[in-house]
C-alpha cells in the first residue's frame, strides 16, 4: 500500500478519537441540573401508598434479634415513652419504683390487641424482654441490668435488677428502640424466647405484610392499633445501603421517600447532596437530635492524656468549613457542646472552646507535641460525609503543624482498630436520639456500661461519679445539678471536639405531606399525596 | 477418550485440594480475630470472654487449624459450605440464590455480546482492510479500554437521570434487569468482536475457501457452508472461558447497580469478614474456573478433528 | 507500524504529563476550598471543581501519577516472579517444574478478580495491598510465558553445545533464553499493564485502593457517584482519562505484536 493512503489513513482515525472525545464533552455540557426536576409520580403510582428508601435492612424474620429500628417504631409501642427528660406512659398507665429502683412494678393498659389478634398482657412483655436476655441484646436495652422478671397477674409484672443496677436510667431505658413489645406469637413456636421470628406482630400503628430479606418490607395499617388509623394503604421500605444509591434513587423516581437510619449516626444522606435535592425540587424535612459528632481522641494513649494537647487540637479546628462541607443544613457546634433538646442543657452554661489557630499552635508547642510521627485519623467508609469531614479537618491540622494520616476502612476494619487502639483520632457520636438521651450518655462515657466497651467516647475519674448520679437519681433537681457539673467537666476537660450537631433528614417528593417528627423520629400515620386524586 | 477425560481429571484433583486449602486459609490472612470482630458488629459493644468461647465453640472456630480445614472440606463435599458469622443462615442455599441472580443478567449480557460483536466482527473480516473494518477495529480498541463500571455510569447517566426511563438501581420488577444487562452486553462485546474478525479472517484465508472461491460459489454460500463453521470454534471456547467468570467476574458492576449478586456478596462479606462465605465463595468459584476450563479444553479436543478433516477436504 | 507509532505517541503524551503534573496544574490537588465547591468548567478551572473544592484538572493530573505509580509497580513485580519462577521451572525440569506449574494452575483456578478483592476486602483497603494482592494474582501469565521460552531454547542445539562446553546457566540465561522471550514478553506487559490499570481502577472504585484524599481515577469515580445528576463533570473527565492511558497501554502493545508479528490476525490472549 502506499504512503498516501497510510497518512490519509492515520489522519482518519485521529479524527474518529476527536469525534468520540467530542461526544463525551457534549453529553457533559448538555445542560445543567434543571433538568431533573422530580416531575410527575413514576410508573404505576398509587395515589394510596409511598415507597421509601432505607439504608438498612429491617430484619423483620430476625434469627437473633428483634429487628431494626424503624420495624420497632412503625410496627410496636413500648411501657414508657421519654418526652424531654421525663417518662410517660405508654403501653404501661403506672409503675410503682420500690427500694429506690431495685424492684420496678409495671401496670399494663387493658385491652390492648397485637397485630395477630392475640391480647396484650404481661406474659408478652415477658417474652419480649426474655428474648433480649436470651440474645444479650444488651447494647440497645440495658437489659443486662435485669436479674429477674415475675409475672404478677396477666396485667402487672415486676423488674427486679442486679445490685447496683437500679437507677432512673433503668427506667427510661423501657423507652429504648429494642424495648418495643412483640408478640409471643411472632415466633414459632410461640412464646419461645430462642426463636427466630416468623410473623413479626406489634401493637404499633403499622404491620408487615411482607418481607424479603434485604430487599424491602411492606407495611399496611395495624387494624387493631388503638390509635387513629393511618391515611396510606401501604408503605414499601426498599433497602438500598450505599447512600449514593438512596439518592439517586429519589431522583430517578425509583422511591419517593429517603430516611436517615433512626438510630442516627449511620446510613443517613450525605448532608451534601441536600442542597442539590432541594435545588431539584424535593421536600427536606429536618429535624435536630441532641447527638453531637465529635473529633474523638485515643485518650488512653499519649499524647491524648494531656489536657493541653487536648485543648490544642480544639482550638484547631474551625467549624465554618464544617458547615460549608453541608451547605448550611448542620448546625455546628460552636456555642454549646450539645444541641438543645439534651438533658438539663439549656441552663447548663457549658461553653465551647473556640477556634484560635495561633493559641492551637502556641498549645502544642509548650506541650512538647511529638511530631515524629503521622497521627492516624481514622474514618468508617460506610459514610460518605464522614470520609470528607475527614478530609477537611485533615488539611485544618496540617495548617497548625500536625501531620495527619486518613485511613478510610470498612466497619471490620473499623472495628479491629477502635478495638486494639491502634489509632489516634476519630469520628464519634455523643448522645443520641431523643429516647436514648440517658443510656447513650452513659454507654458513652461510664466505663463501666456495657455499650462503652474498651474505648467508649471519654473517660475520667471526675466524670464517672457525676454521671452515675446523673443518670441514676430518681430525683429531678439532682439529676439536672449532676448534668450540669458533667458538661462543664466535659468542656474543661477536652474530652473531644464538638464538631456538629446531628439532625435527621427527610427527603420526599413534594406532593407528599403529613410528615411529622415525634422528638426527631419520622413518622407517617398523617402522611399523604396532596393533588393526586385520580392517580393510578 | 474416556481415558483420557479421566486422566484430566486426576490431574485436577491436586489443583482442587490445594484451591480449597487456598479458599480455606483466607481466613487467617485478615489481621485480628473475626470470631471478635463478628461478634461486636452484632452486639454492637464488644464481646465478653464467656460469649467468646461460646461462639467460637458453636461455628468450630477452636479446633486447630488442621482440623477445621478438613471438617471443612469434608461439610463442603458434601455440599455444606457452613453457616454465616454475621445471619446466622446457611452459606449454601444463599449462595445459590445470588449465583441465580447473577446468572439472570450474566446470561443475557453474554447473549447481547454475541449479538453485537458476531455480525460486527464477520463484517469486518469480510471486508479487511477497508475503512469500514479499520473504522470498527479502532472503535473496539477503543471500547475495551474503557472500564465497564464507567459504561455503566454514562448508561445510568442518560437513561436513568437525564431520560427518567429506566431505574437507576434495585432489583424485582423487569425495568431493572436492563441497565445491568446492557452494560455487561457492552463490556463483553469487545474482544469478542475482535476474536470473532480474527477468526473468520484466519479461514477466509485458507487454501480451501480459495478453492471454493474459484470453482465459483458465491460469497454467502462460502461464508455460510464453510467458513462460519470453522471459524466458529475459537469463539465457543471463547464463550466458554466467559461463562468460568460466572461467579465473580461481575463483581464491579454488581457492586454498581446494587444487584444482589453473588459478586457483591463476596464484597460485602469481605468488608464484613465474615469469613465462611468469603471461604465459600472462593473455593465454589475456584471449582467451578476448573472444572469449566476442563470442559472447553475437552470440547476444543473434540472439535478439532473436524477443522483437520475440512482442510484436507479443501 | 502505525498502531505502534500511535501507541508511542499516547503512551508519551499521558507519561508526560503524568510527570509534569506539578508543574502544569494550575492548583494544589489537596487544597480545600469550600467557596468553589461543585463548580463548572471555567477559566480558573478548566474541568470544574469537586464537592471540597479541589480543583478537577489537577487531580486528574495527579492521579495518572499514582495509576502509572501503581501499575508500572504490579508489572516489575509480575515481570521479576513469572520470570525467576519462568526460569526455574524451565531450566531445572522434572519434578521442580510440575510443583511449580502446578501451583501456577491453582492460582489460575480463580477468576482474576475474585482474589484481590478478597485479600484487599481483608488486608484493608490501601494502594501497598491493592499492588501486593494484583501482584500476586497475575503473575501466572509471565511466569509461563517464560517457561514456555525456556523450554523452547532448551530444544535447540546450540544451547546443548554450550552447556556442554562448560557455559553457566545463567549465562545461557543472559544470551539465549532472554533474547528470545523479550519480544512476546514486552508485548505481554504491556497488554497486562492495561488489564492492571482496569483493576486498580476497579477496586479503587469499590474503595479497596486509594484512600483520600489521595487522587485515583477510579476512586475520583466513586465520589463522583453522589453528585451524578448535579456535576456529570466529576465523572466524565477521570472515566475519559482511564480510556485514553489503558488505550495507549493496548495501542502499544498491539503494534509490537504487528511489528514482531507480520500475521495482523493472532490477538494477544491476557
Amino acid at each position: 500500500m502506499n504512503p498516501y493512503n497510510r497518512k490519509n489513513r492515520f489522519w482518519k482515525k485521529l479524527c474518529q478519537l476527536f469525534i468520540c472525545f467530542s461526544v463525551i464533552f457534549l453529553f457533559s455540557s448538555c445542560g445543567d441540573s434543571s433538568d431533573t426536576r422530580p416531575g410527575q409520580a413514576g410508573p404505576g403510582k398509587k395515589a394510596r401508598e409511598i415507597t421509601i428508601a432505607y439504608g438498612l435492612d429491617t430484619d423483620a424474620q430476625s434469627i437473633r434479634n428483634s429487628g431494626d429500628m424503624l420495624l420497632k417504631i412503625f410496627a410496636t409501642q413500648r411501657l414508657v415513652e421519654l418526652e424531654g427528660t421525663r417518662v410517660v406512659p405508654g403501653l404501661a398507665e403506672s409503675w410503682d419504683i420500690i427500694h429506690n429502683g431495685e424492684t420496678l412494678i409495671f401496670h399494663l393498659r387493658k385491652g390492648i390487641y397485637f397485630s395477630d389478634g392475640t391480647p396484650f398482657n404481661a406474659e408478652a412483655v415477658r417474652f419480649t424482654f426474655e428474648r433480649l436476655m436470651a440474645f444479650n441484646s444488651s447494647a440497645w436495652t440495658e437489659t443486662d441490668r435485669i436479674r429477674q422478671i415475675d409475672v404478677m397477674d396477666p396485667y402487672t409484672l415486676a423488674f427486679h435488677y442486679k445490685d447496683g443496677m437500679a437507677g432512673y436510667i433503668a427506667l427510661t431505658a423501657f423507652a429504648e428502640y429494642g424495648c418495643g413489645i412483640l408478640s409471643p406469637h411472632s415466633v414459632t413456636p410461640p412464646g419461645d424466647p430462642r426463636a427466630a421470628i416468623a410473623r413479626f406482630s406489634g401493637t404499633g400503628p403499622w404491620m408487615v405484610e411482607a418481607y424479603q430479606e434485604n430487599q424491602h418490607t411492606v407495611f399496611v395499617p395495624n387494624l387493631h392499633y388503638q390509635g387513629v388509623r393511618p391515611i396510606l394503604e401501604k408503605i414499601i421500605v426498599k433497602t438500598i445501603p450505599k447512600a449514593e444509591a438512596r439518592v439517586l434513587a429519589i431522583q430517578s423516581g425509583g422511591v419517593d421517600v429517603v430516611i436517615d437510619y433512626y438510630h442516627g449516626g449511620s446510613a443517613y444522606t450525605p448532608r451534601n447532596m441536600l442542597k442539590p435535592l432541594k435545588d431539584q425540587g424535593f421536600q427536606i424535612l429536618k429535624k435536630q437530635m441532641p447527638m453531637t459528632t465529635y473529633l474523638v481522641f485515643n485518650y488512653k494513649k499519649a499524647p491524648w492524656n494531656r489536657i493541653k494537647v487536648r485543648r490544642a487540637f480544639n482550638h484547631a479546628i474551625n467549624k465554618d468549613d464544617i458547615a460549608a462541607l453541608f451547605d448550611g443544613w448542620i448546625n455546628t457546634a460552636r456555642t454549646s457542646l450539645f444541641a438543645d433538646s439534651a438533658p438539663y442543657i439549656k441552663d447548663a452554661g457549658a461553653a465551647v472552646i473556640p477556634f484560635d489557630r495561633q493559641r492551637a499552635v502556641q498549645l502544642l508547642q509548650e506541650a512538647n507535641f511529638p511530631l515524629k510521627r503521622p497521627m492516624e485519623l481514622i474514618a468508617m467508609g460506610q459514610n460518605p460525609d464522614e470520609v470528607k469531614l475527614c478530609e477537611i479537618i485533615k488539611a485544618q491540622l496540617i495548617k497548625v503543624g500536625v501531620d495527619v494520616q486518613l485511613d478510610v476502612l470498612e466497619p471490620g476494619g473499623y472495628l479491629e482498630r477502635t478495638t486494639k487502639g491502634t489509632f489516634d483520632l476519630r469520628i464519634y457520636y455523643v448522645g443520641g436520639p431523643e429516647r436514648r438521651k440517658f443510656t447513650r450518655m452513659d454507654g458513652r462515657f461510664n466505663p463501666e456500661a456495657s455499650e462503652f466497651g474498651d474505648y467508649g467516647f471519654f473517660s475520667d475519674p471526675a466524670i464517672t461519679p457525676v454521671l452515675k448520679k446523673a443518670v441514676n437519681s430518681f430525683d429531678e433537681q439532682e439529676r439536672k445539678t449532676n448534668f450540669h457539673q458533667f458538661y462543664k467537666l466535659v468542656n474543661d476537660l477536652a474530652a473531644g471536639v464538638p464538631l456538629y450537631f446531628n439532625s435527621v433528614f427527610v427527603v420526599c417528593r413534594p406532593e407528599i405531606k403529613g410528615i411529622h417528627f415525634i422528638s426527631s423520629e419520622p413518622r407517617f400515620d398523617t402522611a399523604h399525596w396532596e393533588n393526586l386524586k385520580n392517580a393510578e | 477418550m474416556i481415558e483420557l477425560i479421566v486422566r484430566r481429571l486426576v490431574s485436577l484433583v491436586p489443583v482442587l485440594i490445594a484451591a480449597s486449602f487456598l479458599s480455606f486459609s483466607i481466613m487467617y490472612l485478615c489481621p485480628g480475630d473475626p470470631a471478635r470482630i463478628i461478634l461486636e458488629m452484632e452486639l454492637q459493644a464488644p464481646p465478653t470472654q464467656r460469649q467468646l468461647v461460646k461462639f467460637k465453640a458453636q461455628h468450630g472456630l477452636d479446633q486447630p487449624f488442621v482440623l477445621q480445614y478438613a471438617n471443612w472440606l469434608g461439610r463442603a463435599l458434601h455440599g455444606d459450605l457452613g453457616t454465616s458469622l454475621k445471619t446466622g443462615k446457611k452459606v449454601t442455599p444463599v449462595l445459590i440464590e445470588k449465583l441465580g441472580h447473577t446468572a439472570a443478567v450474566f446470561f443475557p449480557g453474554m447473549i447481547l455480546s454475541l449479538a453485537i460483536a458476531l455480525p460486527l466482527g464477520i463484517m469486518a473480516a469480510v471486508k479487511a482492510d477497508s475503512v469500514l473494518d479499520h473504522g470498527l477495529r479502532f472503535t473496539t480498541l477503543g471500547c475495551i479500554s474503557i472500564p465497564g463500571f464507567w459504561w455503566g455510569i454514562l448508561l445510568i447517566y442518560c437513561t436513568a437521570i437525564r431520560l427518567r426511563w429506566l431505574p437507576a438501581f434495585g432489583y424485582g420488577r423487569p425495568e431493572c434487569y436492563i441497565l445491568p444487562i446492557v452494560t455487561l452486553g457492552i463490556t463483553g462485546s469487545g474482544e469478542l468482536m475482535r476474536l470473532t474478525r480474527a477468526s473468520v479472517l484466519e479461514v477466509l484465508q485458507l487454501n480451501f475457501v480459495r478453492t471454493a472461491r474459484s470453482k465459483g460459489l458465491g460469497q454467502t454460500t462460502i461464508l455460510i457452508r464453510h467458513v462460519l463453521r470453522n471459524a466458529f470454534v475459537p469463539i465457543v471456547t471463547s464463550i466458554g472461558l466467559y461463562c468460568s467468570h460466572l461467579v465473580g467476574g461481575s463483581i464491579i458492576i454488581e457492586t454498581l447497580f446494587a444487584w444482589p449478586g453473588i459478586g457483591r456478596h463476596l464484597a460485602t462479606a469481605a468488608a464484613m469478614r465474615d469469613v465462611p462465605v468469603i471461604q465459600g465463595i472462593v473455593f465454589i468459584s475456584g471449582l467451578f474456573f476448573v472444572l469449566l476450563n476442563l470442559a472447553i479444553d475437552l470440547a476444543y479436543t473434540f472439535l478439532d478433528p473436524r477443522i483437520k478433516m475440512a482442510e484436507n477436504k479443501g | 507500524m502505525k498502531k505502534f507509532y500511535a501507541g508511542c505517541i499516547l503512551m508519551a503524551i499521558v507519561m508526560g504529563l503524568a510527570v509534569l503534573a506539578p508543574a502544569i496544574s494550575p492548583a494544589d490537588p489537596y487544597a480545600i476550598n469550600m467557596d468553589e465547591k461543585l463548580e463548572e468548567s471555567t477559566w480558573q478551572h478548566p474541568m470544574g471543581t469537586d464537592q471540597l473544592g479541589r480543583d478537577l484538572l489537577t487531580r486528574v493530573l495527579y492521579a495518572a501519577r499514582t495509576s502509572f505509580g501503581a501499575t508500572f509497580a504490579v508489572m516489575v513485580v509480575c515481570l521479576v516472579l513469572g520470570t525467576l519462577v519462568g526460569c526455574v521451572a524451565g531450566f531445572f525440569g522434572g519434578w521442580v517444574d510440575q510443583v511449580l506449574m502446578r501451583f501456577v494452575d491453582i492460582l489460575m483456578a480463580f477468576p482474576s478478580f475474585l482474589l484481590p478483592i478478597a485479600m484487599a476486602g481483608l488486608l484493608g483497603g490501601s494502594m501497598t495491598n491493592l499492588i501486593l494482592a494484583l501482584s500476586l494474582t497475575s503473575w501466572t501469565g509471565y511466569a509461563r510465558m517464560v517457561r514456555g521460552s525456556v523450554l523452547s531454547i532448551k530444544q535447540q542445539l546450540y544451547v546443548e553445545v554450550a552447556v556442554v562446553m562448560g557455559s553457566r546457566r545463567l549465562t545461557t540465561i543472559k544470551n539465549h533464553v532472554i533474547p528470545n522471550a523479550i519480544h512476546p514478553l514486552m508485548v505481554y506487559a504491556a497488554m497486562h499493564s492495561g488489564h492492571t490499570l482496569l483493576a486498580i481502577s476497579g477496586l479503587s472504585f469499590m474503595g479497596l485502593g486509594a484512600q483520600p484524599p489521595t487522587p485515583e481515577w477510579g476512586a475520583m469515580l466513586n465520589e463522583a457517584m453522589t453528585f451524578m445528576g448535579h456535576q456529570p463533570n466529576l465523572f466524565v473527565f477521570p472515566g475519559a482519562a482511564i480510556m485514553v492511558t489503558v488505550l495507549s497501554f493496548n495501542l502499544l502493545g498491539e503494534g509490537l505484536q504487528d511489528l514482531m508479528d507480520p500475521k495482523q490476525h493472532k490477538e494477544v490472549k491476557v
